[in-house]
């Protein structure tokens, strides 16, 4: 009996390793497991047999079925894994090949670097402030302790529309704008925008560049206060090992007024021909406000004072991504607005 | 300004090399420009030409023996005007000129050891060349030592600091200022200028008279020189005008820029013979000519200031005298002016006439009138010493003698207060007493009195300036403001920031152009309800090009994609965020335009698909986007009465909020073949319309339990009827209607004439489930309203 029933396992498991489809594989299924199978023939024959026997028998040829099963269900795994390897390999396409175009864009990299500086300062507290292009004469010089024939007007040749009205020529006025508003309030601030003046244009001058202004007034504001901002501020722009440096200068709007040099990026201060071998780079001016300017907007220099700054963006923006000719930021080449894609 | 080092070290004791002194002189000063040694050129020696020979094989050749004191030397020279018994600058071999390096060498078979130089060989402009010696060698003077070095007897053996001087710092535009501040920063000491001068006991009162009929000069001091010889300059006069870039003419002319550049206060020599015994200064009358030294016709009017001789003009004060009171080589008798204008009257003059010399340049600064008198004394010594002249007995001056130091009061708190330092009061007044300031203590106070050379100094803070800059900048803490605000972009900058982000994420580069265009591009793209509005044009433009300023940025943006097209950049995307500018009534306005344009293909698939080329419903596309990134709701309507730059049928106006918000549109085909673009689609959203939207804070709604139900509908429309007013009611008819898609739109043989197809899928949403009763009965509602107000029809 026992051999009968090894018989019945090995005929069926040589039928399922020869299955090539699934389809086989099910009639070999009903075979071997259905009412009519070799084991249920098997099993009417046995009422000759002892308890004791027909026990045994009927748990052999259990395991045999299960057995047999076992195997069919292996033999199923097998053949799916086959179908579906043969479809995957039907559906293999060339990864290297390009994706969809779908253009990247980019943020011009004068209003990046501007973004860059609003958020620093946006980190210290400041508030961005915004002011007209075309501009009162009062506002953009008088207020500024600018008056008519003052000399200081000389270095700014500008662009007037009528007498009183002119387009700015640095982004100072939104000084006077702001402090009017605050009306004998704090005011700490940061203001970029557009200024015209009358140059030519060529590698180094435009017409209309961009400044960022930054002004702060309270009680109790001191220089050492100013220099502490912009140390912060070339640090987070050009590297933390950098330093700045003061220098004497002159504008109408600041006393003590400077000239604000940051150690070289390039060589770390050593001297190269990007800071014209003197370890220093020249990147905005500062200073004090002047008490006129703080008098003409009813603060009383006696108890208010503060500190101004103006930064050229072009400047500095030339100077980080090492640009050569300032009328790319106005020609809009896209192969050169390309270079700055990605938001980092 | 430019400094000489050895004038200086003359004017103040200095122990700091050249170079240091020129880097210590920006950090502590002023600006310094550029330094540089005056000649580079070296191994320059006084040589004496012994003996010359004709060189055997050349016709302009000589062959020079040349002697150094204790030996000789050969040298071959190929200048017209050498000649035996010169004393010449010859370069030995070895020396660096700026034409090369000179080494021994054998010229067509002679030997030749050095060169015999011109001026400008050593590297000096040709301007500063005697004409005499324009074309050939320099010769020296009998004294000059033979062997000597040849640039110390010349004194050019010098440095020359250029200055960049800020408009404050007048007092810096005379080497005897600059010395006054290297005293301060060095804490040295200045040296007197040592002179005597021997006046003869004609008077110069009986000589020349003076009547100041304007209050424009405020101080006029006069003198008389007579008997000089007008001849050349000493040496060191000559250098030192060259180190100072002036141009050495003859020795009056040569001491009066001299005292200009010592003292800062320019001078003017008139021919006593030409101009008589007056002198009267007055305004000059409106159309009044004169003839000045240029040889040019000035015409005048009553802002300027005139030196007359009671009649006629004889000078522009303070700009440029006239050539009928010029001094010439026959000049025997001088009358010598040291005056200080009103600076606002001579600026007025100098930029009217085009006129800016080394005078109007200290005049319209101001000049210190405390040291007039000093300058034309120096002057009469010089002219005394160097021109052989008498120097008449006294003189004559009208107007204001001296000027008071001004009183300013500081302390030491004041000065910690501001600058965040503690600097000691001792120190501080050594400090303002190093600048030469008078200082006196009464209790805390400092008490500080200033001279008046030092006019840009009125108040504290510049004297707070002064002890800054003189202590050290680099003795500045770093801290930070402790005011406490909190920094934060505004609601619409942020919202100005995302329309920039998404646009650029969404492949856009984006751009910056200029405000100022030209006057037919500033007319551009405005609106038929903008026409009031008037173009803000410029009264003195640089060009055409940039003359008034824009009320759209698509000009700007059409030249970019022009500028791109013209290089075979055939496929653009930009946009720029920028303003639009115009008056209304002489009142002035900005808004803020955001603007953009697509040209050629948007989206390429390369080797899968056709490449998309850019249509209307692309662009629309990518505006909904930014909308829903801004969180605003729009409509888009036709557009029919255009500007003349957009298809009149390919254009929608942008609605929000029954607001126009901005327009999109393809380019009139006419405009962009003048604008030499290809078909574009540009759009302009008025940003400041936009962000001032108030934006509801979003209210959370639960997600619904029950799936969504879809129900496609084909409807017959009208060709004419907008499908979005049909979209736009459907999605108002019913609130389960969660979502309504437009998938299909057919025009053609299976409909009758005039009408067209659209087929719509509309989404239904609830809480409870939908049955197709529910259903069924929604949509016939809807189906009515539609047939009753767009005649739409269910396609069969």
């Amino acid at each position: 009996m026992t051999e009968k029933l090894n018989q019945i396992l090995n005929e069926a498991k040589a039928e399922i390793a020869k299955a090539k489809s699934m389809l086989k594989l099910n009639e070999i299924r009903a075979f071997y497991t259905g009412k009519k199978s070799p084991l249920a023939e098997m099993m009417k024959n046995i009422a000759s047999l002892t308890i004791e026997e027909k026990k045994t028998l009927g748990s052999a040829s259990n395991k045999v079925k299960q057995e047999i099963e076992l195997a069919i269900s292996q033999k199923r795994n097998e053949l799916e894994n086959e179908e579906i390897n043969a479809k995957l390999n039907a559906e293999a396409i060339d990864v290297t090949l390009p994706g969809y175009d779908l253009k990247n864009g980019s943020i011009h990299p004068i209003n990046k670097v501007i973004e860059e500086l609003e958020d620093i300062f946006i980190g210290m507290g400041y508030k961005i402030a915004e002011g007209p292009e075309v501009e009162i004469d009062v506002f953009n010089f008088e207020m500024l302790n600018v008056p008519k024939g003052h000399p200081a007007r000389d270095m700014q040749d500008s662009f007037y529309i009528n007498d009183n009205v002119l387009m700015r020529t640095q982004t100072s006025p939104v000084q006077v704008r702001t402090l009017l508003e605050a009306n004998g309030k704090p005011v700490k601030i940061v203001c970029p925008g557009k200024v015209y003046r009358r140059d030519d244009d060529d590698a180094t001058h435009s017409h209309q560049f961009m400044q960022l202004e930054g002004l702060v007034v309270d009680k109790n504001i001191t220089m050492s206060d100013l220099k502490g901002t912009l140390s912060m501020l070339m640090k987070k722009m050009f590297g933390s090992e950098r330093k700045i440096r003061f220098k004497p200068s002159y504008f109408p709007f600041t006393e003590p007024s400077v000239e604000v040099d940051v150690s070289c990026f390039k060589c770390g201060g050593k001297g190269c021909p990007m800071c014209k071998h003197t370890g220093w780079i020249e990147v905005l001016g500062a200073g004090m406000v002047h008490p006129n300017v703080l008098k003409g907007v009813g603060y009383d220099p006696n108890v208010w004072r503060g500190f101004a700054f103006g930064v050229g963006i072009e400047r500095v923006t030339m100077l980080k991504y090492g640009i050569d000719d300032i009328r790319n930021f106005y020609t809009n080449d896209s192969r050169f607005l390309k270079q700055f894609e990605g938001e980092r | 300004m430019i400094v000489s080092y050895n004038w200086l070290k003359e004017l103040v004791k200095l122990n700091v090399p050249a170079e240091k002194l020129a880097e210590e002189m920006s950090l502590y000063s002023v600006e310094v420009e550029s330094f540089k040694k005056l000649i580079s050129a070296t191994n320059l020696v006084v040589g004496y030409i012994k003996d010359i020979k004709e060189h055997e094989n050349s016709d302009h050749l000589h062959v020079c023996q040349v002697n150094f004191g204790g030996y000789d030397l050969q040298i071959v020279c190929g200048a017209p005007n050498v000649a035996k018994g010169q004393k010449v600058i010859v370069a030995m071999p070895g020396a660096t000129l700026p034409g090369g390096t000179i080494k021994k060498s054998v010229i067509r078979g002679v030997e030749s050891n050095g060169m015999i130089c011109s001026l400008q060989e050593l590297g000096l402009e040709a301007k500063y060349v005697p004409l005499k010696f324009a074309n050939g060698i320099y010769v020296l003077g009998d004294d000059a030592k033979v062997g000597s070095n040849a640039l110390e007897y010349l004194c050019l053996d010098d440095y020359v600091i250029e200055l960049g001087l800020t408009p404050n710092r007048m007092d810096l535009l005379s080497m005897k200022g600059v010395a006054n501040d290297i005293k301060a920063m060095y804490n040295s000491e200045l040296i007197d200028l040592d002179y005597t001068l021997h006046e003869v006991a004609k008077k110069t009162s009986d000589e020349i008279d003076v009547e100041l009929a304007t209050r424009n000069c405020y101080s006029y001091y006069a003198r008389v020189v007579e008997d000089v010889t007008i001849k050349e300059s000493p040496m060191f006069i000559k250098a030192r005008l060259i180190a100072s870039g002036i141009r050495p003419i003859n020795n009056v002319v040569d001491i009066t820029n001299y005292i200009l550049m010592l003292f800062g206060q320019p001078l003017h020599s008139f021919d006593k013979d030409k101009l008589g015994h007056k002198i009267v200064v007055r305004r000059a009358e409106d159309g009044e000519q004169t003839i000045t030294l240029d040889d040019i016709t000035r015409t005048l009017n009553h802002s300027d200031i005139v030196i007359t001789d009671g009649k006629k003009p004889v000078c522009i004060a303070g700009v440029m005298g006239s050539s009928n009171t010029e001094v010439s080589e026959s000049t025997k008798n001088i009358v010598l002016e040291s005056a200080v204008f009103r600076p606002l009257s001579i600026r007025k003059t100098s930029s009217r006439l085009g006129l800016r010399s080394e005078a109007s340049i200290r005049y319209e600064r101001g000049v210190d009138l405390n040291q007039s008198l000093d300058a034309i004394n120096y002057a009469c010594y010089l002219l005394e010493k160097y021109a052989d002249g008498k120097v008449l007995k006294g003189y004559v001056h009208k107007g204001i003698e001296h000027v008071e130091d001004k009183e300013i009061i500081i302390s030491e708190d004041y000065v910690a207060s501001r600058l965040g330092i503690i600097i000691p009061e001792s120190k501080i007044v050594s400090i303002l007493q190093s600048l030469g300031f008078g200082v006196s203590l009464d209790k805390h106070n400092i008490i500080v009195k200033v001279p008046n050379r030092r006019l840009d100094i009125s108040i504290k803070e510049d004297l707070l300036e002064e002890i800054a800059r003189i202590n050290g900048y680099d003795k500045l803490e770093e801290t930070f403001p402790v005011t406490n605000t909190i920094g934060a972009l505004t609601a619409i900058q942020h919202a100005r920031r995302q329309a920039r982000h998404t646009l650029s994420t969404l492949g856009f580069n984006e751009v910056v152009t200029y405000s100022l265009v030209s006057l037919n591009k500033a007319k551009m793209f405005t609106l038929k309800e903008d026409e009031e509005n008037e173009v803000i044009v410029l009264n003195h433009p640089m060009s055409e090009d940039h003359m008034a300023l824009r009320q759209s940025l698509l000009p700007s943006l059409i030249e970019v994609v022009r500028y791109h097209l013209a290089r075979k950049m055939t496929d653009n995307m930009f946009y720029e965020i920028g303003k639009k500018y115009y008056q209304v009534k002489e009142e002035t306005y900005e808004e803020n335009l955001l603007s953009g344009i697509v040209t050629g293909a948007t989206f390429k698939t390369l080797w899968q698909e056709p490449t998309k080329q850019v249509d209307f419903f692309i662009v629309k596309g990518l505006l909904d986007k930014l909308f829903r990134t801004l969180k605003i709701t729009v409509k888009y309507l036709p557009f029919l009465d255009v500007p003349s730059e957009l298809h009149p049928r390919r254009s929608a106006k942008i609605i929000c909020n029954d607001k126009v918000i901005g327009f999109v549109g393809a380019l009139h085909p006419k405009f962009a073949k003048t604008a030499e673009v290809s078909d574009s689609y540009v759009f302009e959203i008025f940003l400041d319309k936009v962000l001032q939207e108030e934006i509801p804070t979003t209210i959370y709604k639960a997600i619904p339990k029950v799936p969504a139900v879809e129900r496609d509908l084909a409807l017959v429309i009208d060709v004419k009827q907008n499908v979005g007013d049909i979209v736009e009611a459907i999605k108002k008819s019913d609130k389960m209607i969660t979502n309504v898609d437009v998938f299909d739109l057919y025009m053609g043989d299976k409909l009758p004439e005039n009408k067209k197809s659209v087929a719509i899928r509309i989404t239904l949403s609830s809480d409870e489930t939908l049955t197709e009763d529910i259903i069924s009965s929604k949509i016939k509602r809807l189906l009515k309203t539609l047939e009753y107000r767009f005649n739409a029809t269910l396609r069969s």
